[in-house]
């Protein structure tokens, strides 16, 4: 087991693994800006270490300055959490060259995944299905226009290097992919350094369904269930659900079986998400996140298991120790992603929060660094909170989470929390009758 | 009294919590003052100066990462002392990481007043290592 851990991350995802790390009885190491010198994950650590001013390019995504504070405080492995430098294979790399453990996937998938055109052509081979479109990366527009034409429109002009939505337009007619096409080019060399695009038809009413993946380095691997994540407002998620109030059991069961499949053949290590389209009846595989998702704690709720745990236990090279036969589903799980933003105009709202007040009973879970008397700064991701609820049903979940929202009290900042209780209650979420385009639409009539 | 000891005694007296400090001798006198972490100075007429201007003590902050040194592991004393005067640019103490050795230099000329961290403390980004009382121009 290792001797120390050291998280490079912040906020209520650096809790979730101090959290981990102390049931294992693993020390662990707080990294944090200045801006962060009172946050509570610095405070929950064992040891901390300020690694930079705010701005996250200077202490977050500062290399240099996380391997530093894990050679100056002895720790023998880094989880990176999600977001920040989760996804940088050669952060990954890095980490390994120094003797370290990289509590993740091996940097070569991490770079196979986060290149889309290379982990399509990955899946294609794998046999899962995909999004009609371009076999790879468009030479030209002329090609743009052929394979357009063939899969029909609306098509969708994506970023090789792409995420959150950026690097991707939409063609609804012919007349617009030209335009679509200068711009997703236009934006991927922008936000990536790279211009590399591919075509893929828009699916007009598709659900989000994800499904949780682990793997160990004895080739053992199993999935942990899907999540519909369908609700999104421009391309981020706000409300996760496990299970999908879609699916079947036995649909679950054959795109598990494909993916488990799939990421043996890959040799995949770790944890890994394979993101998936799903409509009328048909899956079509997107892309595949190498890293601890969000969204995480609905499996964690319907399955019983510690993922954060299973992360750390499989990165020290111990078998899973279990098959799917063994993984079972109970009741239904929600979260709603408590953003530090105005739930009108989503503008984000930093600032000091005076009180603090979360919710509680059964099937209720928190994850989140707020107290009262926190400052929630400005440089970072608005997400200050998770709310969780599990029930023994989708009905008695919903019941749940409508009286937990009820509950929570944050004073001083505003929050999305009044959106998710308008969610909540709108007769397509009560119904879940909904695709990834009704969000949008829900918040544009409210 | 030679201008570099009544800057020597201030950097001392900068480290106390005396506001008020009076020295005489044959060769006159000199007064020191602390308000607010400004320290002003009053030589008597016989001396070769007359007043020291308000003095702020500059902070020397850690730039990276590091187990702070205030000493070269190969070497036994101190790379600077408190009192001792400074030219800008000299190593005051070093910031180790693995094998690396990083020199934190002072900014500017000045006089040692303080050492604020121990030897072979771990500390972070921006942690304050040394006071400096700045040389005048």
């Amino acid at each position: 087991m290792f001797h120390k851990i050291l998280i490079a991350n912040r906020g209520e995802i650096a809790l979730r693994i101090e959290r981990a790390c102390r049931e294992m009885g693993i020390p662990t190491v707080a990294v944090h800006s200045t801006a962060d010198a009172e946050a509570m994950h610095v405070r929950l650590a064992d040891e901390s270490v300020c690694i930079g001013p705010p701005a996250a390019r200077d202490s977050y995504l500062n290399v240099p300055a996380i391997l530093s504070a894990a050679a100056i405080t002895g720790a023998d492995a880094i989880h990176p959490g999600y977001g920040f430098l989760s996804e940088n294979a050669s952060f990954a790399e890095m980490v390994e060259a120094h003797g370290l453990t990289f509590i993740g996937p091996s940097p070569a998938h991490i770079r196979m995944m986060g290149d889309k055109i290379a982990a399509k052509a990955a899946m294609r081979s794998l046999g899962v299905p995909l999004v009609a479109g371009s076999d790879g990366e468009l030479a030209d527009l002329d090609e743009a226009r052929r394979v357009a034409a063939q899969v029909g429109y609306p098509v969708l002009i994506k970023a090789a290097a792409g995420g959150g939505g950026r690097g991707m337009k939409v063609a609804t007619v012919p007349d617009e992919l030209d335009e679509a096409w200068h711009v997703a080019r236009t934006e991927a060399r922008t936000a990536f350094g790279n211009d590399a695009v591919y075509l893929e038809k828009c699916l007009d009413r598709p659900r989000h369904i994800e499904l949780q993946m682990l793997a160990d380095a004895h080739n053992n691997v199993v999935h942990f269930g899907e999540r519909d994540c369908s609700l999104q407002r421009r391309h981020q998620k706000l409300l996760e659900e496990a299970g999908s109030p879609a699916l079947t059991a036995a649909q679950r069961d054959a795109l598990g079986a494909t993916a488990t499949a799939a990421l043996s053949r890959l040799g995949y290590r770790n944890v890994g998400t394979m993101e998936f389209l799903y409509q009328d009846g048909q899956f079509a595989f997107i892309e595949m996140n190498t890293r601890l998702q969000v969204e995480h704690p609905v499996t964690e709720m319907v399955c019983g298991v510690d993922m954060v745990r299973e992360q750390i236990r499989i990165a020290t090279g111990s078998p899973l120790g279990y098959g799917q036969a063994d993984i079972h589903f109970s009741g239904h799980a929600i979260e709603c992603r408590i953003n530090a933003e105005d739930p009108d105009t989503f503008i984000p709202t930093p600032g000091l929060v005076t009180a603090f007040h979360a919710p509680g009973g059964l099937g209720v879970r928190v994850d989140s660094a707020l107290y009262a008397g926190c400052v929630v700064p400005p440089y970072y991701d608005s997400m200050v909170a998770k709310l969780i609820v599990h029930a023994p049903s989708r009905p008695e979940a919903i019941a749940r989470l409508r009286r937990s929202l009820a509950e929570f009290a944050v004073v001083g900042i505003q929050t999305t929390v009044p959106l998710h209780q308008r969610i909540v209650d709108a007769p397509e979420f009560i119904a879940g009758d909904y695709t990834v385009h009704w969000l949008e639409e829900f918040v544009s009539r409210h | 009294m030679p201008l570099q000891h009544v800057g020597q005694i201030s950097a001392w007296f900068a480290g106390t919590d005396i506001a008020l400090l009076e020295l005489r001798g044959p060769g006159g006198s000199l007064t020191l003052r602390q308000h607010h972490g400004s320290i002003t100075a009053d030589l008597d007429e016989n001396a070769s100066c007359t007043a020291m201007p308000p003095a702020v003590l500059d902070v020397v902050t850690a730039a990276s990462v590091g187990v702070f040194l205030h000493r070269h592991p190969l070497h036994e004393a101190p790379l600077v002392r408190v009192g001792e005067r400074m030219q800008a640019g000299r190593t005051l103490g070093l910031l180790r990481i693995g094998a690396l050795l990083l020199p934190v230099a002072a900014p500017r000329s000045g006089i040692v007043a303080g050492v604020l961290v121990a030897h072979d403390t771990m500390v972070g980004f921006g942690a304050r290592l040394f006071e400096l009382l700045p040389l005048q121009p």
